[in-house]
Formats: C-alpha cells, sequence, structure tokens
C-alpha cells in the first residue's frame, strides 16, 4: 500500500504544488439566496403577497416607484426601520418620502425588517425606536424591503437568530405572510380586514449590497 | 354558566331547522377536510412532525409549574407583570382592577376562548366599562348578543342577510340602498372598528402559546386585529389559560407549522407576533403597562388524571369541522362555549358533569376527531370515560338506563335472546318491500326512526342470523 501510496502522490504532486493550498472555494452566498428567494416567493404568493426581486440596493427605489405606478398608489410613502436600503430611498427621485407615524388608512409604509423566512414566506418585523408595530398594521399598503443577509431558511434559523438578540427581545415581533384577511363574510377570504390590503416584498438579492 | 333551561336535545332539534347554520355546515363539510389535507400533504413528514408535538405538549404539561415560573420570570424581566387566578371570579376581578386602576373607560378585546369561558364581557360591563370585540366574527356576534358557534368561526352560524341587517341596525350612517354585499360590510366594519382601536385604554388579548424560553405571549390572527389592540392602548393584558406554556421557541415552530394546517388549510395564518413585556424606553409607540392573567378554572384539576391529555389542545377546531354531530348541529347545540368533540370533553371537567351529561354522549365514537387532532389527543376514549363516569353516578336518562338493563339481561339470555332476535327479524322481513335493484329494503317502520325513514331507508335483514351460521359451520 504504501508503494502504491508513494507512487501516486509523485504523479499527482507533480500537478499541485506541496506548500498548503490556499482556501477552497465556499459555497457561493448568490447560489444558497436564489435557492431561498424562489422557495420564499412561491409560499409568500400562496399568502397573496406579491414579490420581485432585486439585484443590488439601488434597485430598491425604482422597484418601489414602479410598483406604486402599477398599482396607482401615488408617490407618496411613510418609512419605518429603514435598513440601508430603506434610508437610501430617500434620495429616489421619484418617492416622496414622509417621516413619522403612518397616519390614516390609505397610506403606504415602506419598511425594512429583522429577517424573513423561505419555508414559511414570512417576513419578520420588530417593533422598536425606528418602528411602531402598528405602522405596519395602519397602512393599507405595506412594502417590506428584505436584505440578502435577512433572507432565513427556516423557522429554526429564526430562532437561532432571536436568540442571538440581548434579552429581552423586541417588545412585538410580528412573523407575517400576506394581507390582513378573514372569512368571517363568507369564503372566499376577503382581504384588508384590519390591516393591510397588500403585502409586496422586495428581496435584494445575494450579492453583498455595494457601499 | 350554562343557562338553567338548557337541553340539548332540544337545541339540536332548533340547529338541524337552521338554513343559514346548515348551509355554513354543509360547506364546512365540504371544504374542511379537503382544505387540511391538502395543505397537511405539503409536509414532509406530518406523522413524525405530529409525533413531535404531542410530545412538547406533554413535556410542557409534566412540567407545568417549571415552565410557568420560567415564563414569569422572563415576562418581570423585560418589565411586565404575571397573575395567578385560580377561578373565573378572580380573573375577572384582576382585569377589571387594573381597568379601573388605569383609569380606563374603553376596552378593546381580541378574540380569546379563555375570557368567553370566564365570561370576562359580562364582568367588565357590569363595573361600567365599554368593550368592543374586535375580530369580525366576534364584533357580529356581540352585536346581537350571541354567543360564538365555533371556536374560530364564532358567527359561522350567520348569513350576508343577517350580518347586514346587523350592521345597518347598529352603524350609524347614511345609506341610500341596503347592505347587501360582502366587500361593503367590511369596509364599514374596517372604519368603525379604526375609530373604537383610536379610543381605547386598554387592550385585551388572549394567547395562542406562551413560550417560557423568552417569555412571549403568541398571538396568531388572519386579521391583524390582536396585533393592533395589543399596540394601540396603553395598557395590554393578556389572559391565558396556564395550559398554553410551552418550553422552547423550537416547540412553537413545530406547533405553528400544524396549528394553521389544521385549523384553515393553510401553511400559516397571515399574522403570528410574539409579545414581550411592554414597549421599551425609546422604543417609537407600544403600551406602558403589560400584564398576563394566568387562570386556572378548572385545568390544574385534570394535571395527573387519564384526561390531562385534553390539555394539549391548541384549539385549532379541526375536531369540530370532522366531526359529523357538531357540523349537523353546529355550536349553539351544544350550549357551552366549547363545543365539538374537544368542548364535549372539555365542559364536563370545568362545568360538572351533572349539567353536561349530553355532550359526551352525542358522538358516534367514529374516531375522526383523534385522526385528525394534531396533537393526537384520544377523544374518543376521553368522551367513553365521561359516559362510564355518568352511568356510575347515575347521570344517565332512565330511559337510556332502562334499555341498557333490558339489553344487559338478553345478551345474557341466549334462549331469550335468540327468540327475541328471531322475531325481530321475521317482523323486520314482513315490512320491507322490493327494492328497484334487487333484494328487499324497509322504507318505514310503524313507531320508531320516522326522521331517518324521512331521508333514507335500510336493507332488510337476509340469510341466517350469525348465531345460527355459528352453530352450522363446519369443524
Ligand atoms: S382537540 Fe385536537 S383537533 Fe380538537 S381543537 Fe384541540 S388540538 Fe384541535
Amino acid at each position: 500500500m504504501n508503494t502504491a501510496r508513494t507512487a501516486m502522490l509523485a504523479v499527482i504532486g507533480r500537478h499541485g504544488a506541496p506548500p498548503a493550498p490556499a482556501a477552497p472555494p465556499v459555497m457561493s452566498t448568490e447560489i444558497v439566496w436564489a435557492e431561498r428567494a424562489r422557495l420564499f416567493t412561491a409560499q409568500a404568493t400562496a399568502g397573496a403577497a406579491t414579490v420581485v426581486t432585486v439585484p443590488t440596493g439601488a434597485g430598491v427605489g425604482p422597484a418601489i416607484a414602479d410598483y406604486l405606478d402599477g398599482a396607482r398608489l401615488g408617490a407618496e410613502v411613510h418609512l419605518s426601520a429603514p435598513t440601508r436600503a430603506v434610508a437610501g430611498l430617500a434620495l429616489e427621485p421619484r418617492l416622496s418620502c414622509r417621516a413619522g407615524p403612518v397616519p390614516a388608512d390609505g397610506a403606504t409604509l415602506v419598511s425594512g425588517c429583522l429577517a424573513a423566512v423561505a419555508a414559511e414566506g414570512v417576513v419578520v418585523l420588530a417593533s422598536g425606536a425606528t418602528h411602531a408595530a402598528q405602522a405596519a398594521f395602519l397602512a393599507a399598503t405595506h412594502i417590506v424591503v428584505v436584505e440578502a443577509g435577512q433572507l432565513l431558511e427556516s423557522l429554526e434559523a429564526l430562532w437561532q437568530r432571536l436568540r442571538a438578540l440581548p434579552a429581552p427581545l423586541p417588545r412585538q415581533i410580528s412573523l407575517v405572510c400576506g394581507p390582513s384577511r378573514t372569512a368571517d363574510l363568507g369564503v372566499p377570504s376577503r382581504l384588508g380586514a384590519h390591516g393591510p390590503l397588500r403585502v409586496h416584498v422586495i428581496l435584494v438579492g445575494g450579492r453583498p449590497a455595494a457601499r | 354558566m350554562t343557562p338553567a333551561d338548557m337541553d340539548f336535545p332540544a337545541r339540536s332539534r332548533a340547529a338541524l331547522a337552521q338554513p343559514t347554520l346548515q348551509r355554513s355546515l354543509q360547506g364546512m363539510r365540504r371544504m374542511m377536510p379537503a382544505l387540511r389535507s391538502a395543505a397537511l400533504a405539503g409536509l414532509p413528514d406530518h406523522a413524525a412532525l405530529r409525533e413531535r408535538a404531542r410530545e412538547s405538549r406533554d413535556h410542557a404539561l409534566e412540567h407545568l409549574g417549571h415552565y410557568l415560573l420560567e415564563y414569569e420570570r422572563r415576562v418581570v424581566a423585560a418589565g411586565g407583570v404575571v397573575h395567578w387566578a385560580r377561578t373565573a371570579a378572580e380573573a375577572n376581578d384582576i382585569v377589571a382592577g387594573l381597568c379601573e386602576r388605569a383609569g380606563a373607560r374603553r376596552v378593546i378585546k381580541s378574540k380569546s376562548m379563555v375570557t368567553e369561558e370566564i365570561r370576562l364581557n359580562e364582568a367588565l360591563e357590569a363595573r361600567g366599562l365599554g368593550v368592543t370585540e374586535t375580530d369580525l366574527g366576534e364584533y357580529i356576534i356581540q352585536l346581537r348578543g350571541e354567543r360564538p358557534s365555533h371556536i374560530l368561526a364564532p358567527a359561522l352560524h350567520l348569513g350576508l342577510a343577517e350580518i347586514g341587517a346587523t350592521f345597518e341596525r347598529h352603524h350609524r350612517r347614511e345609506r341610500r340602498a341596503p347592505l347587501t354585499e360582502a366587500g361593503e360590510m367590511l369596509v364599514e366594519a374596517r372604519a368603525e372598528l379604526r375609530a373604537v382601536f383610536q379610543a381605547a385604554d386598554v387592550g385585551i388579548t388572549g394567547a395562542n402559546f406562551l413560550v417560557a424560553e423568552t417569555g412571549a405571549a403568541v398571538l396568531v390572527t388572519n386579521e391583524g386585529n390582536a396585533d393592533l389592540v395589543a399596540a394601540l392602548p396603553a395598557m395590554h393584558i393578556v389572559v391565558t389559560g396556564i395550559e398554553k406554556v410551552v418550553a422552547t421557541l423550537d416547540d412553537l415552530g413545530v406547533l405553528l407549522r400544524l396549528l394553521a394546517r389544521s385549523a384553515i388549510g393553510e401553511s400559516l395564518s397571515s399574522y403570528t407576533t410574539l409579545v414581550h413585556g411592554p414597549r421599551r424606553a425609546g422604543d417609537a409607540a407600544g403600551p406602558r403597562e403589560f400584564h398576563v392573567v394566568l387562570v386556572d378554572n378548572g385545568r390544574s384539576a385534570l394535571l395527573g388524571t387519564s384526561r390531562q391529555e385534553i390539555l394539549r389542545c391548541i384549539r385549532c377546531s379541526a375536531c369540530l369541522n370532522h366531526c359529523p354531530v357538531y357540523t349537523a348541529i353546529g355550536g349553539h347545540a351544544y350550549g357551552s362555549v366549547y363545543s365539538g368533540p374537544m368542548g364535549a370533553v372539555l365542559t364536563p371537567a370545568f362545568e360538572g358533569l351533572a349539567r353536561t351529561v349530553d355532550l359526551p354522549a352525542a358522538s358516534t365514537l367514529c374516531g375522526r376527531c383523534e385522526e385528525v387532532c394534531p396533537v393526537a389527543i384520544p377523544l374518543p376514549r376521553l368522551l367513553r370515560e365521561w359516559r362510564e363516569d355518568a352511568l356510575r353516578g347515575g347521570l344517565t336518562r332512565p330511559a337510556e338506563r332502562r334499555a341498557l338493563r333490558l339489553w344487559q339481561w338478553l345478551a345474557t339470555h341466549p334462549v331469550w335472546y335468540r327468540f327475541a332476535l328471531g322475531a325481530v327479524v321475521r317482523a323486520l322481513r314482513l315490512m320491507s318491500v322490493p327494492a328497484p335493484g334487487g333484494g328487499r329494503r324497509l322504507r318505514h317502520l310503524p313507531w320508531f326512526g320516522q326522521g331517518w325513514f324521512a331521508v333514507r331507508d335500510l336493507p332488510a335483514p337476509q340469510g341466517r342470523t350469525f348465531q345460527a351460521q355459528w352453530r352450522s359451520r363446519e369443524p
């Protein structure tokens, strides 16, 4: 066996210099993200949400403007839980961004999120200094921006992420899988019972957002 | 409390004669089983998940004291207060006391079966507080002064015409045409309730689960009303049963995967919210006070008994939706807050068997409830146990007892048994008529089973009796 080993390594060795190699290639985050994005889209769509993907944070503003144009919802949006891509919307010329609490019915809310779970098609919102829990329920349209690193695979991955936060956890953590609906007025269910009539999710692609 | 004039057979007859209720139940029979199985078929290994769910619930119940204390510790650490209530009266006093101390006048609620059980609304109204239910179905029946007829769909017994008429009576607004369209009703209810939400001083919710690991009260809805009830008023009170606690977030994940699939045939409800304590320093909004009332009201008496298993129940309603008795008569006939198979097991424990003896009897013991239960509660066995208790305690109806005694006597006297059976078989054959497809059928009997024969017939007995065949069998 030793002879064979020596003989084989002698041949193989000529095809790769003996000093330790550099790190082997890792699993592409883009591939992992694309798989999750596909699953998320299928699940969230089943929950009556709509989903689009954009390659980088720079695409978020135009994607929102296109969506609002298509649904004839005007250009005015309220921002909440501003992650990087959401904060950047202030510079989007086609949107008029409002600060402060979401007013009466009819408003459009654009918010970041804590995470999203592909297997269940949910976005996860957490209350805090920059997000009032009720905003996501008072708005008529809620647009949620999910950054690449926030798209998790399963509920279990979400629990891990929550465990990593400092205790106590945020006051109100909501897993949202579509618009508000009710079956109390017969079937099929009707949308917009108390909360939003429309939930639109923008998944920002697997490439780390350009700084 | 059940009205003293309750009589299960009379209420069932009334329910069978209610066309709107019957239409809803028919829809339920047609749709719910298919929706549920389709949703569960989407799970890679439903059986394993169900087993894990049963284990999670059993583990929490076996160590209930430990996990409740753990839960309390987390809630207190987050700035909340936990109250313990042995009875309905204690729970109502605690909640009313909190409202009064806060100087509250208007209370909003999201649907909670525990608050129905303890009659919280009546208790608060008796103290001069205005209470508004915000789950649409619960709001409708509150306007009508009715009780829920299903644990998830409280207004199941009502049709659009009745709901429209209710809104016309209670919502003050200009109308040019009667309210007939569901979309318009929704817009109207949404607007009415928005105003109520904004003006409320206290919000009361139940909890689908309590998570000991993080101190979360978990609210599951499709409407999102519980989230607003929890977020808008200055005080949020959670009123829930002690059995709702689970150990970890992982347990919660297991149960969430099964809850909506079993309940409505969807993978997850629109909103699942984990609430931890009051608002934090620096938070943009949220209630300043957070209280949890842990209600016993008869639950702890089931611990360590053969009936402990019913405490696993996660109130998904699958056993109601699949029950041939529930889907024939609906929830009001049961005369109790909880209906269907789970209600027939729980209610005698909460209200005493003497006044609820008909409920465990109202089952064919077909076993579908146990089959569909996401936490594998042996409902038929528990129903049989209540029946045995009823017989031992002399609580069954005299006619039923006499019939059972006659049967016992016949079954232990073979000669008389053979004679009686032979006579019945001959009589039935004489009364049968030839059927179009061959053979003979019974179309009616002179003194028995008029209800049955009104809509169906029976095959006539044919061939020899089992005993005769047994005697003449080849050795
Ligand atoms: S007994 Fe089982 S099926 Fe019935 S409501 Fe409870 S958990 Fe659901």
